[in-house]
């Protein structure tokens, strides 16, 4: 027969709920760009939840929840992904493979910057899905949640500094490739073949 | 400060992470730098249609039963460490 919970543990379960839930919209969106399908997105989701509640004890009131248990997903991705030996490898999500210079922007971009009013959310996900994992999650975190760089050095365990180069390449590449897909769609006289 | 150190600082600067001395410097290169302007506009832009196109689909109802559910098989241990 099932133990009934103590008061304690449902004062503390009801105090987790509250904090937690709010962020499962935002959670679930970041597990799908980082597992690319539902059911390891939902997946993701739940152990993180799980993982969460049983180290909410070592949460202080007051302190960034969000930034808290984002971490926790991130680090819940990476064990996933080291487990099942596949998707980034841990060099990977430490920035391996990061260019060290600044690559000189395409030209026809800058001078057409109205070419990103073409893209739609589709162009978006998709461009965010073709960066590597590493900018693809600092990106996420940037542009999408809109935390700060302090805050994204501490869920992803990196330097400030690393956070502001894994940025940078990433919007660079995302120029890129919303870019490519404006000229795709016609902008700037190109039109490509159908994708 | 040249052209790669400014183009580099871009981000922080339209992100409002620059401050003191750091964004002094940024500010007066893009006077005079008309690419260097450019870039940062591009940066700008970049950013806005990512934040201005995503969005977020609800999750499905089931995953905050799958959740709870997980919660009731897993409740933590009474007292957990602090740090």
């Amino acid at each position: 027969m099932p133990e009934s919970p103590q008061p304690q543990d449902t004062r503390r379960r009801r105090a987790f709920e509250k904090e937690a839930l709010p962020h499962m919209q935002d959670l679930y969106f970041a597990a799908l760009r980082l597992s690319r399908n539902a059911k390891d997105a939902e997946d993701l989701v739940q152990e993180t939840y799980l993982k969460a509640f049983r180290s909410f004890g070592r949460w202080r009131a007051g302190t960034n929840f969000r930034a808290w248990i984002w971490r926790i997903l991130v680090n819940t991705w990476v064990d996933v992904c080291r487990k099942r030996a596949r998707g980034p490898k841990s060099a990977d999500l430490e920035g391996q493979g990061m260019e060290p210079e600044a690559r000189q922007e395409a030209p026809s971009l800058l001078e057409n910057p109205g070419a990103l009013d073409a893209c739609v959310g589709d162009d978006v996900l998709r461009a965010l899905h073709a960066l590597p994992a590493p900018q693809r999650l600092v990106l996420l975190l940037a542009d999408v949640e809109e935390f700060r760089y302090r805050d994204i050095a501490r869920i992803l365990g990196i330097p400030m500094g690393t956070v502001m180069s894994r940025l940078h390449h990433a919007r660079q590449k995302m120029r890129e490739l919303l870019w490519d897909y404006a000229r795709r769609q016609g902008y700037g006289g190109e039109k490509k073949e159908a994708r | 400060m040249n052209c790669v150190e400014i183009r580099r600082a871009a981000d922080a600067l339209i992100d409002g992470e620059l401050s003191g001395a750091g964004k002094l410097r940024v500010e007066e290169h893009l006077k005079y730098c008309a690419q260097c302007r450019q870039w940062v506009d591009s940066a700008r832009r970049t950013r806005d249609t990512v934040r201005s196109r995503v969005v977020k689909p609800e999750p499905p109802g089931r995953l905050e039963t799958r959740i709870r559910r997980a919660l009731d098989a897993g409740r933590p241990p009474a007292q957990g460490p602090r740090g």
